[in-house]
């Protein structure tokens, strides 16, 4: 166990190097970091649901687009600046979620997953549909984001503020999961009936853990879209979502850092591979495999040691 | 209908099955009421029943003065009724102490953005949270104990952990379902200490489910006996033991 002034050190000098990252890393590189650090906000919403709650949602890719779709509609039919639209969207998209989990939460597991699926599978639907609305198949462009004047176009300029955005979303949800509700989410993951009979309301906790990972998706599918500049319907299908949920398996479900690592390979893979991306399936299926094989509890088991989800005087 | 819990006239029928028939309980204040029978008695019946898990078919269940009908299980526990389980329910990918803060979620007292900000709200209650674990640890004897997963615990142990979990949620009396059964003799006199310090220092009614009768004999302020469903006797320990309608049911006629 690290003593927390060393935890401090390693943390300061992680900010220090992400900060001056741009001054030495390639355009390249900046643009992976920045989706890999868009990315690990949507994925960070499964850690919370399926990881804590132990929910299965295959419905992430569709709040995605609540977020991207969203801001930029608001913004470009309204006139609002997007620096307002992002987290008005990133609500009312974690209410939508909170609705979705009030209606689907009486069913559980497999069915669960299903309507997940089925709500996955209407949100891209009725994107293709409302042509008029999101410009269908076509797509539609994304609003550039202009603050008070400034517009913040260039990769570096995203760059900081994707970064900034995920520190914060990922603080509050490591925040979230070592209060009350974080403690809720788990136990009732671990026993509805024990959970029920110590005063949890399981029903709500499990639609409040839905809402937030909703947000998340909107939060993250909204800043990723400035990155993208265009909004694409392929971007938000179901099989999106099921690769969210795929990487967070590789990466670990159980904790954070799970989120932030599955985040790298989704982003990273298809890079990494290049010219060999017609297999990725197939590579990416085995690596799946492999991890429940060899490492059920996720990479993020493997790679640290550091238990994001353990409280601090865990002994074992 | 003066006790803290009162069953009046309950019954419960699955299909054609009665398998509580108009059983009526009352539960002082303070006290230590035993349920005992046979298996398949309906005693964890009548448990699911007054937890809110089944719906009784007739007949009333009033905790505080105020009837239990209809009422969910997390709401009957911050009313002031929490119970165990018969094999132990805990959270066992969470440590002891997390597992006793679980029981405190409905009394805490910070929401939902106060948690995500880690606000000086949530910090102050947080506080006062570790605070108690520690305190309730040392009742049942586990505080040193705090870091340990639930699921490395040996069974006494386990039990004795839901207790204190329960006790987080700071109730006016608990529902013990089993909680000596597996147990040996000398965590059975552990047990028995427990609950009456439960009792007495605290003021913790307890309705116990047991068939342990070094435990249900020893702490027991009333007895209620049920067989096939049906009350056939109540009284002190010392006059249930000698009513030969409970001899006949233990031992047959």
């Amino acid at each position: 166990m690290m003593d927390r002034r060393m935890v401090l050190a390693l943390l300061i000098a992680g900010l220090v190097v992400l900060a001056a990252g741009p001054a030495f890393l390639s355009t390249h590189a900046i643009v992976l970091l920045t989706l890999i650090a868009t990315t690990s906000i949507i994925t960070s919403g499964l850690s919370i649901v399926t990881g804590l709650a132990g929910q299965i949602t295959l419905a992430q890719a569709a709040f995605c687009a609540f977020g991207a779709y969203g801001a930029t509609l608001m913004s470009s039919h309204a006139g609002i600046p997007m620096w307002v639209t992002i987290p008005v969207a990133t609500v009312i998209t974690a209410f939508i979620g909170y609705c979705l989990g009030v209606m689907s939460l009486r069913v559980e597991g497999h069915y669960l997953a299903l309507v997940t699926l089925a709500f996955a599978g209407i949100v891209n639907l009725g994107i293709l549909n409302l042509a008029d609305l999101t410009g269908g198949a076509v797509g539609h462009a994304v609003e550039p984001f202009v603050f008070f004047g400034y517009p913040l176009v260039s990769p570096t300029a995203l760059y900081y503020l994707s970064m900034v955005s995920a520190l914060i979303a990922l603080w509050g949800v490591s925040n979230l999961i070592r209060s009350r509700w974080g403690r809720a989410f788990n136990a009732l993951r671990q026993s509805e009936v024990a959970s029920m009979s110590l005063g949890v309301d399981v029903r709500r906790a499990k639609a409040v853990a839905f809402g937030l990972c909703a947000g998340l998706a909107a939060l993250g599918g909204a800043l990723q879209s400035l990155q993208t500049t265009y909004l694409d319907p392929v971007q938000f299908t179901i099989l999106t979502g099921v690769s969210y949920l795929s990487v967070m398996v590789i990466g670990g479900l159980g904790r954070l850092s799970g989120a932030i690592i599955g985040a790298a390979i989704f982003v990273l893979m298809p890079d990494f591979l290049g010219a060999f991306k017609t297999y990725m399936g197939l590579i990416f299926a085995a690596l799946l495999l492999g991890i429940i094989m060899i490492a059920p509890s996720g990479l993020g088991e493997l790679v640290s040691r550091h238990r994001w989800f353990k409280s601090p005087e865990a002994t074992s | 209908m003066s006790g803290l819990l009162s069953l009046l006239d309950v019954t419960v029928r699955f299909g054609g099955l009665v398998a509580v028939n108009k059983v009526s309980i009352d539960v002082q204040e303070g006290t230590i009421h035993s349920l005992i029978g046979p298996n398949g008695a309906g005693k964890t019946t009548i448990i699911n029943s007054v937890t809110g898990v089944y719906s009784p078919s007739g007949g009333a269940i009033y905790f505080d003065g105020r009837p239990l009908a209809g009422v969910a299980p997390h709401q009957i526990c911050r009313r002031g009724l929490t119970r165990t389980f018969q094999n132990t329910e805990l959270f066992g990918e969470m440590t002891v102490a997390d597992n006793v803060r679980v029981g405190m979620h409905g009394t805490a007292e910070y929401g939902l953005v106060s948690a995500i900000l880690r606000s000086r709200r949530c910090r102050i209650a947080e506080a006062k949270i570790s605070e108690r674990v520690g305190e309730l640890l040392e009742i049942v004897n586990l505080a040193d104990q705090r870091g340990t997963q639930a699921r490395a615990l040996p069974l006494a142990k386990m039990r004795r952990l839901e207790l204190a979990r329960g006790l987080a949620a700071n109730p006016k009396m608990l529902l013990l379902d089993e909680p000596a059964a597996g147990l040996r003799a000398s965590e059975i006199e552990e047990m028995n200490a427990t609950l009456l310090m439960l009792r007495d220092k605290l003021g913790i009614a307890i309705l116990l489910v047991d068939h342990v009768m070094p435990v249900v004999m020893g702490v027991s302020d009333r007895i209620t006996v049920v067989n096939f469903g049906q009350k056939i006797a109540e009284g002190t320990p010392k006059d249930v033991q000698s009513n030969p309608a409970v001899i006949a049911a233990y031992l047959g006629h």
